[in-house]
């Protein structure tokens, strides 16, 4: 795994600033450059992977915290 | 991910939308703007229209108190069709408009006031995006802002003093083009 070039944490907002926060991300990267977001929200997860899906980004790995927030690692 | 699911998502080439905005109400006024940045989130380009009331949401906070709001506006001084501000009763109906997206009221239990302001502590707790921060973030996004023509022409809106964000004034003709090559229009 490459190196992680951003790291955001979306922790305590609700639908929709997570998605902002992410596409304003993404456009600030290029291609190929990984980056990890961290949220609490309960729709967290499954507004990741559409917004990845739609969008053409790949997602590397998602893992559960035990205080009930969720790290994405994305790549552009 | 399942394969029924796969289908649903959309495929990625310029979707764009239009959400028009005619009620002044707190709760509509959030839910056009929750739609907006939603679909500008997810890369559609997105076009807000205002018209009416729906404009009260963009205008710079004022209470019925400032001096401003009683003082006669005289603009648009311009040749051509009457749009100038010359009855008295324009100039009652921007006294009597809610300045502000602070300001405009619930459609339900709006208790005289109070329920807005309930409503934004609640939303302040949960962590859930005002109305101010949604119109911010809305600029951000680089999401195009347009009010109606008859709308500025009737309730005497000044367009370069009174809204908070750029908005262009234009007319039917271009909401048409709009409207029909967006995939998703809402009128709230």
């Amino acid at each position: 795994m490459s190196d992680i070039k951003k790291d955001i944490s979306v922790v305590g907002t609700s639908c929709p600033v997570p998605l902002i926060k992410l596409s304003q991300a993404v456009r600030e990267l290029q291609k190929g450059d990984m980056f990890k977001i961290i949220g609490d929200d309960p729709i967290f997860e499954r507004g990741v992977s559409e917004f990845c899906e739609v969008n053409e980004h790949s997602i590397s790995d998602i893992s559960h915290n035990h205080d009930g927030s969720i790290e994405i690692i994305i790549e552009v | 991910m399942t394969d029924n699911r796969k289908s649903s998502i959309l495929p990625k080439k310029n979707k764009k939308s239009t959400i028009m905005l005619v009620s002044g109400e707190l709760d509509k006024a959030l839910l056009a703007f929750d739609i907006a940045i939603g679909h500008a989130a997810m890369g559609c380009e997105v076009t807000m229209w205002f018209t009416l009331y729906g404009v009260n949401c963009l205008k710079k906070p004022r209470s019925i108190f400032s001096p401003d709001k009683w003082l006669p506006h005289h603009k648009n001084l311009g040749k051509g069709r009457n749009t100038r501000t010359d009855h008295f009763m324009q100039n009652v109906l921007r006294l009597l408009n809610r300045d502000g997206a602070n300001n405009i009221p619930l459609s339900q239990l709006n208790f005289f006031g109070l329920g807005p302001k309930i409503l934004t502590l609640i939303m302040r707790r949960k962590g859930i995006p005002t109305l101010d921060e949604l119109i911010t973030y809305a600029t951000e996004m680089g999401i195009k802002f347009r009010i109606c023509q008859i709308c500025v022409d009737a309730m005497a809106l000044n367009v370069e003093e009174d809204l908070v964000v750029p908005a262009e004034v234009l007319g039917v003709s271009t909401y048409t083009i709009d409207t029909n090559n967006a995939h998703y229009n809402v009128v709230i």
